[in-house]
């Protein structure tokens, strides 16, 4: 047990450098800060919510830039896409936090963000998982033919819809290989930005599948020019919340110990799977932060008189945090067997590059 | 020939029983599941369950 002076709290280091860790390699697979996975496990441990928030922020902004770096390394940012995109979000974010102030005076805050976070999580669950799952058996179908399916396959009918808007400017990003209005990319930062500004997090679990499934990015580039959006967010979260005292450096500096390791981890083990893999990790870790949420909502609805629920909240936390890490190592193993050309289950060969 | 030993169709068993659970997609997420929520059951128990 370590003494956070600051914060006035007491918390296993391991467990801080754990946490780091595993949201680490989370967030440097599919491209998200994981504020939704830790602040909540924060809390549990002991922290105050709003020093919980302040040392997520921060610690994301630390990770986020080591993220960023790696994938630029891998060739998996756009920057065009990126910076054309940070203007929506900040209107986007201002947006929604005004609307949050709103229900806050209404006093039905807590409520409305918990049914907010239901319905758009498990929204975006329902179509990541039924497109990546037709993706799959494509890339299956194209393996069984003898044919390279290549690094990235999409399904979805959206992005070409967006893309025939003719609004000018047109925007050409040559690293996602996309040709676009600038006000398409700009309407989905201020949407994504809005719902992350109201929901109070990053915002990189509604920015990815948008950058992949409305403006037609391949994977690998959403997650990273999502990681470049999340360096600009969470460097200004964490100025604003230490300028606010909100943050217990000393348990930053031992998560982002464990988190230097993760992000690397995650942003290298991208060039090892197929677009589909990523949106899978994507659309589970979606599903499992929906229980989570719907189970605080059940909790709060209640009137708080089954705290077995809650308990069951923070279990779906941690195990989340812990099945998305397993399951992006195990991939990553799987993908090195296969390369050996060593035994590897059948539905992990249409995942893995070979 | 000779025949398999008791030990050696027990290996062989256990391995078909972990190529099956791994063979299928869905086998293997949910064993991945249950081992996490274990995990975090043992986390719990180890240093959270006095400061909830």
């Amino acid at each position: 047990m370590f003494d956070f002076v600051i914060a006035g709290v007491q918390a296993p280091i391991a467990l801080l450098m754990f946490v780091g860790f595993t949201v680490g390699i989370v967030g440097g697979f599919i491209g998200v800060g994981g504020g939704y996975m830790v602040t909540p496990a924060l809390i549990v441990f002991g922290f105050p919510g709003y020093m919980a928030s302040g040392i997520d922020m921060t610690h994301i902004a630390g990770k986020g830039l080591v993220s960023t770096l790696r994938h630029r390394q891998l060739g998996n940012i756009d920057w065009t896409l990126a910076l054309t995109m940070v203007a929506g979000t900040m209107l986007g974010v201002e947006l929604g936090v005004r609307t949050l102030v709103y229900f806050k005076k209404a006093g039905t805050a807590g409520i409305v963000l918990l049914v907010t976070s239901v319905v758009v999580m498990f929204t975006l669950f329902l179509y990541t998982q039924i497109e990546t799952r037709r993706s799959h058996r494509q890339m299956k179908l194209l393996e069984t033919q003898g044919r390279d399916p290549g690094r990235e396959l999409h399904t979805s009918s959206l992005p070409k819809l967006f893309q025939s808007i003719n609004l000018l400017p047109i925007v050409r990003c040559r690293t996602a290989r996309v040709v676009v209005s600038m006000w398409v990319i700009v309407l989905v930062g201020a949407v994504t930005g809005f719902l992350a500004g109201f929901l109070g997090v990053g915002g990189g679990f509604i920015r990815v599948p948008a950058l992949v499934y409305l403006v037609g990015a391949s994977t690998h580039i959403a997650v990273g020019t999502d990681l470049v959006e999340i360096v600009f967010s969470g460097g200004y979260g964490a100025l604003r919340h230490s300028i606010e005292g909100h943050v217990d450096m000393m348990a930053v500096l031992f998560m982002i110990s464990g988190a230097l390791f993760g992000a690397q981890l995650g942003s290298i083990a991208t060039a090892y799977v197929r677009g589909p893999a990523i949106r899978y990790v994507l659309s589970y870790s979606l599903i499992l932060a929906t229980l989570g949420a719907a189970m605080r909502l059940v909790y709060v609805l209640s009137g708080q008189k089954a705290p077995w629920l809650s308990l069951i909240a923070v279990m779906l936390t941690l195990g989340e945090m812990i099945f998305l890490c397993l399951f992006i190592i195990s991939l990553l193993y799987f993908a090195r067997r296969n390369r050996r050309g060593e035994w590897v289950p059948d539905w992990v060969k249409p995942l893995v590059i070979t | 020939m000779t025949t398999p030993t008791t030990d050696t169709v027990e290996k062989a068993k256990g391995g078909g029983i972990m190529k099956w659970v791994l063979s299928s997609m869905w086998a293997y997420w949910f064993l991945l599941l249950a081992v996490s929520l274990g995990c975090a059951a043992g986390i719990y128990l180890i240093w959270l369950k006095g400061t909830m």
